[in-house]
């Protein structure tokens, strides 16, 4: 075979080859899309359709029988932020989001922190700590709202048998004190999953720290203060951030204990939007106030996102460092 | 010399580093005791007469212990209805989303295609929409189509709302499969239907039961969008049921109570079966 000839069988092969890379390549896109297509179908038609209407429509006015509905700019906007009640719903908000994940992140660092040490019955303790995470949302709002309750729950009881009578009160009728008792209860449903991702966090610290820090002579606290805690800032930190975007819309627990009273002392944004749909009808105010709630959870996420990025460099630059 | 002595020679000390498993136990033991009383609290008041659940000083224990709470709870109304409506929804709303996402994460971990990150990010972003965002579109789109007040709705709903944590989990966990297992099924001239068949589906069954464990509990529990999508009160699942108790002029809290405890059941135990899996899927998706 001369040289010509090889280059030419060459040519052929190569062409070939790529046709049949092609090929793949098309059949391969094609399988993808094909077992994507339901996901996909489904959260279009079922998430992005809605949501975009609704975006669309929060610019329209209401029709109404004589008079269809017309283009009114940011109209319901402006309605729903000088709605006389909006600071205190931003309020309530700023004020059950940051109480709950607090208070949350507190408790569960505390349990992650115990049930990480080596004890006798350790097993149980991890399954009881997250009893109320697992249980459904209904069911911890009727807990909590039996537990309340002026006659014969147990708070009062027990304020009554230790002879505090006077402090024994309807705790979610009362103004003062229906916030802080619904912000007990969003903590007390959601700190096993903080305990969970803590103790998780932990036991990925390796103990080659642990032992470093021991022979340099550094005691439980120091160990606690110098290696634990600053490992476990990132999941920390990341796992908070979540938890701000999951507890500002979650209302389950408002819904259920006070519907936003009492005098709207726990209305917070999504109850606000749900009373104004679904107790007022004021659908095209509700649905601006949803868009406002949605570009809030976008901000919060947009900083997750920069969070998980920028710790992302971090990682590449210290194992960046470590290879030089 | 005793300033060289280590600190816990001293003897209260001593005796704290000797116990100090025992210490850690009760430390543990007892504030989760603290933290729990109010579940306990309920699953006793469940098993008491009514006139004793209203009694000064409390009664601590049930005596006489009874299940007539739980039996009147079941018989009230429509509440055996709606346990019946709340497993069809669930079980459906399960099954369609475990298999969609079962094939959808195959093609997000294992097939090269066109616009692959971009599907990856906006079906794992889709779960940071909350309810309260979606309750009134959904409630207008399916007032629109005529489907308020179906099964359907209610299913397809779960169904897309599921989607996302599903999907993310399933990759975590197709992604936990040994890259060796892969590579030897393709020199083996398997296909890729081949392998998602014989090699991923086999090795994913923990994966995809921890995955239909979290859907189930997730729809099982939800409330907003059942209270919200369905007003009649023949399809009501059981949460919106349970919610029923309250609402009516006078709360019975004898059956609340027992009919709350009686609906906890199924998630504790599906939770109990795959705890492991869970934590591990949560963490293999938050961490990465």
């Amino acid at each position: 075979m001369t040289l010509a000839q090889q280059q030419v069988m060459a040519a052929q092969l190569s062409v070939n080859r790529s046709q049949v890379k092609r090929q793949r390549a098309i059949r391969e896109n094609l399988l993808a899309y094909l077992f994507l297509a339901p996901t996909i179908l489904a959260i279009v038609v079922v998430l992005f359709y809605p949501i975009i209407s609704m975006i669309i429509s929060s610019f329209y006015s209401r029709p109404t029988l004589t008079r269809p509905s017309v283009f009114i700019g940011t109209a319901n906007y402006l309605e729903v932020l000088n709605d006389p009640i909006f600071p205190q719903v931003v309020k309530n908000t700023v004020l059950w989001t940051l109480g709950v994940t607090f208070g949350q992140v507190v408790l569960g660092m505390y349990f992650a922190l115990i049930l990480h040490r080596r004890f006798p019955g350790r097993w149980l303790a991890r399954m009881l700590v997250i009893i109320p995470w697992v249980l459904p949302g209904i069911v911890v709002a009727v807990t909590w709202r039996f537990m309340y309750s002026q006659d014969f729950g147990l708070i009062n009881l027990f304020l009554r048998s230790i002879g505090l009578e006077s402090m024994a009160q309807s705790w979610l009728g009362n103004q003062q004190t229906a916030m802080p008792a619904v912000i007990l209860v969003g903590i007390w449903k959601g700190f096993g999953f903080y305990a969970l991702m803590f103790l998780a966090g932990l036991q990925s610290i390796p103990t080659e720290l642990y032992e470093s820090a021991r022979i340099d002579g550094a005691g439980e606290r120091q160990q606690l203060r110098y290696v634990t805690l600053p490992l476990l800032k990132p999941v920390a930190v990341t796992s908070s951030v979540l938890g701000l975007i999951w507890t500002s819309n979650y209302f389950d627990a408002i819904f259920v204990l006070t519907g936003g009273g009492p005098a709207r002392a726990t209305e917070t944004l999504p109850m606000f939007i749900y009373n104004t749909a679904f107790s007022f009808y004021r659908t095209e105010e509700a649905m601006a106030g949803s868009n406002i709630l949605m570009l809030i959870v976008l901000l919060l996420l947009a900083f997750y996102m920069l969070v998980i990025l920028r710790r992302g460099q971090g990682i590449q630059r210290q194992s960046q460092d470590g290879a030089q | 010399m005793t300033t060289y002595a280590p600190a816990r020679t001293q003897p209260i000390q001593e005796w704290i580093y000797r116990h100090r498993s025992k210490l850690l136990a009760l430390l543990a033991f007892t504030s989760i005791f603290i933290l729990i009383t109010p579940a306990l609290w309920l699953v006793l008041t469940s098993f008491k007469t009514n006139e004793n659940i209203f009694r000064f000083p409390p009664q601590l224990f049930p005596n006489p212990f009874i299940l007539d709470n739980y039996q009147e709870a079941l018989n009230t109304g429509n509440f055996s209805r709606y346990l019946l409506n709340s497993a069809f929804i669930t079980v459906t709303a399960t099954i369609i989303c475990v298999t969609c996402s079962a094939l959808g994460a195959f093609a997000l971990t294992f097939l090269n295609f066109y616009g692959r990150r971009i599907w990856l990010s906006i079906i794992v972003g889709t779960q940071f929409f909350p309810a309260a965002i979606l309750l009134l579109p959904l409630f207008r789109m399916w007032a629109q189509l005529g489907l308020f007040n179906t099964y359907f709705s209610l299913i397809a709903t779960y169904t897309a709302t599921s989607l996302s944590l599903c999907s993310w989990l399933l990759v975590g966990f197709y992604r936990a499969i040994p890259v060796e297992v892969l590579d030897a099924a393709i020199i083996d001239g398997c296909g890729k239907l081949g392998m998602l068949w014989r090699i991923v589906l086999p090795l994913s069954v923990p994966g995809l039961l921890a995955s239909a464990a979290f859907v189930f509990i997730g729809v099982w529990q939800e409330f907003l969008l059942a209270v919200t999508l369905i007003g009649d009160p023949e399809l009501r699942t059981v949460m919106v049921g349970l919610y029923g108790f309250i609402t009516e002029h006078r709360i019975a809290w004898n059956l609340l109570i027992a009919a709350s405890v009686a609906v906890s059941i199924p998630t504790i135990v599906i939770f109990g079966l795959v705890q492991r899996y869970i934590v591990d899927g949560i963490m293999s998706g938050a961490l990465k």
